[in-house]
């Protein structure tokens, strides 16, 4: 790879496997110095190592504001140039089956958790006057299927994404969100082997296929470049043409 | 050198975004295609560029035989090899074109072939080039340059907004019909300040006003080198079809309030 992020420290949240796991070794090979966040400190520990390299574990809850103050203290020290707000939960259960808690709960995990990691990044960010923060939304964020909690989450990270870039360019900090299709990752492996959804897909989609992790890593790596240095408040989408098929 | 094994052909290459795009990619090892109008832009690059790895085509990319003429001399030099990478470029960049009431026929023609036309046009010559690429593995991509004002306008750019705008559908019906072998996004650039990229004797370098730069989310106004970036991203995004990316400093997402 090309060294372009040598120097550079990122933070990466629900790194441990599928898309976070990819683009946290991407920087890696980019140059990045890289933290894998998430809660399960084993798994990790064993993405880091499979990495390897300047990959490290910094696991804690991102829904817990104690322990992601504790975490930021920690980075703060070193610095972060980069942070991807990847974790993300997803309900799929139909809008009768539904609470208002269960739509508090998923917002704090998919909204309100990568709006403060963004807030106290940039706290560290502001006064280099240099960052980027790339938010992992979804087509979701654009289209629905019903969904509506994961639907109206990405939608708001969306919006999240474009009031963060008005704000923090001044303090030159970009902020873009890369809104994946239908990607083949662990947790999908069920549709994956779904010869229907395979079929939807060739049918739906111009590049009639799923989607690897790696290509949203290629998407971010691209947004966190200094290439990329005029791209904020921008959703790019990684769909193999999802959503510009009818 | 290293060897050049890739190709890329640019619209509109004699100055500005594509003259950029045109400098950037040779710079990096590809061989380069240009058409342009400008004949003069044309042979300054031609002094720049040993014709081995570039070929400058003078052609207006918005004329059936003109484009025709072009690709019989592109064949010529390809040979058996394979064209990676369009970038349906050119137009008529001056986007203001007066009152509706008074915009001549011919005129509003102008900007719709000088870029939509000439999409449409110079694609069709080059899907087959494309294609060789695709085959070989090679990977096959059209990046159509369109613009912010594809989706905002200032008042009086009817022709230049329209077309624009007709480049953001033609890109996402190109993509769902020539993929999977051939992948088509549009780059939608904001400001871009092309001035010290335009032949020698129209070369300057315009000292921005603060607020025209504070008004960019980024705090600056944009080079044509961020659209050759985000072209080169382009070609190597094996997921991305069908798109737009903008390139504007942020300027779409923020709400203006002070001119």
């Amino acid at each position: 790879m090309t060294g372009r992020l040598n120097g550079k420290r990122a933070l990466v949240t629900g790194a441990a496997r599928g898309i976070g796991f990819a683009i946290a070794q991407r920087l890696m090979e980019e140059g990045a110095e890289v933290f894998l966040n998430g809660r399960d400190r084993d798994a990790l520990e064993d993405a880091a190592v499979r990495i390897g390299g300047a990959a490290q574990a910094l696991a804690f809850d991102v829904a817990d504001d104690a322990a992601t103050a504790a975490a930021f203290e920690r980075l703060r020290e070193g610095g972060l140039d980069i942070l991807v707000n990847n974790v993300g939960q997803r309900d799929r259960r139909p809008l009768a089956d539904l609470s208002r808690t269960d739509m508090v709960a998923l917002l704090e995990m998919n909204l309100v958790a990568p709006f403060d990691l963004a807030r106290r990044a940039a706290l560290i960010m502001r006064p280099r006057n240099h960052g980027r923060i790339v938010n992992i939304t979804s087509i979701a964020a654009e289209i629905a299927r019903g969904d509506v909690l994961y639907t109206a989450s990405k939608g708001g990270l969306a919006a999240l994404t474009r009031a963060l870039a008005a704000e923090l360019g001044g303090s030159g900090i970009t902020v873009n969100s890369v809104a994946p299709g239908y990607f083949a990752t662990e947790a999908n492996k069920e549709m994956v082997a779904d010869e229907d959804v395979a079929a939807h897909l060739q049918r739906r989609t111009s590049l009639g296929r799923w989607g690897q992790p790696e290509e949203v890593a290629g998407a971010v790596a691209y947004l966190v470049s200094d290439e990329a240095g005029y791209v904020t408040g921008h959703s790019l989408a990684v769909d193999g043409g999802y959503l510009s098929h009818f | 050198m290293a060897e050049r094994s890739k190709t890329i052909l640019i619209t509109g290459a004699g100055n500005g975004i594509g003259r950029a795009t045109l400098m950037h990619f040779h710079g990096a090892g590809w061989r380069v295609i240009g058409l342009d109008l400008d004949e003069a832009a044309l042979e300054e690059l031609r002094e720049a560029l040993p014709e081995e790895t570039a070929l400058l085509i003078a052609c207006d990319a918005g004329k059936e035989d003109a484009v025709a003429d072009a690709f019989d001399r592109i064949e010529e030099w390809l040979g058996e090899d394979a064209l990676h990478c369009l970038v349906n470029n050119s137009g008529i960049a001056d986007p203001y074109c007066g009152p509706l009431e008074d915009l001549a026929l011919e005129k509003w023609q102008g900007w719709i072939d000088a870029s939509l036309t000439a999409a449409f046009l110079v694609s069709r010559s080059a899907i087959p080039l494309l294609r060789r690429a695709a085959d070989t593995g090679g990977g096959a991509s059209i990046a159509n340059i369109s613009s912010t004002r594809a989706v905002m306008s200032e008042p009086e750019s009817f022709a230049y907004a329209a077309a624009k705008g007709g480049i953001d559908a033609l890109t996402h019906a190109m993509a769902v019909t020539l993929g999977p072998e051939i992948r088509v996004n549009a780059i939608r650039p904001g400001w871009i300040e092309t001035g010290p990229w335009q032949k020698s004797e129209e070369r300057e370098h315009p000292d921005h006003r603060a607020n025209d730069r504070e008004q960019h989310p980024v705090g600056r106004i944009g080079e044509p080198q961020d659209i050759a970036r985000a072209v080169e991203y382009l070609h190597t995004a094996g997921f991305v079809t069908g798109q737009h990316l903008n390139v504007d400093g942020g300027m779409t997402v923020k709400m203006i309030y002070e001119h």
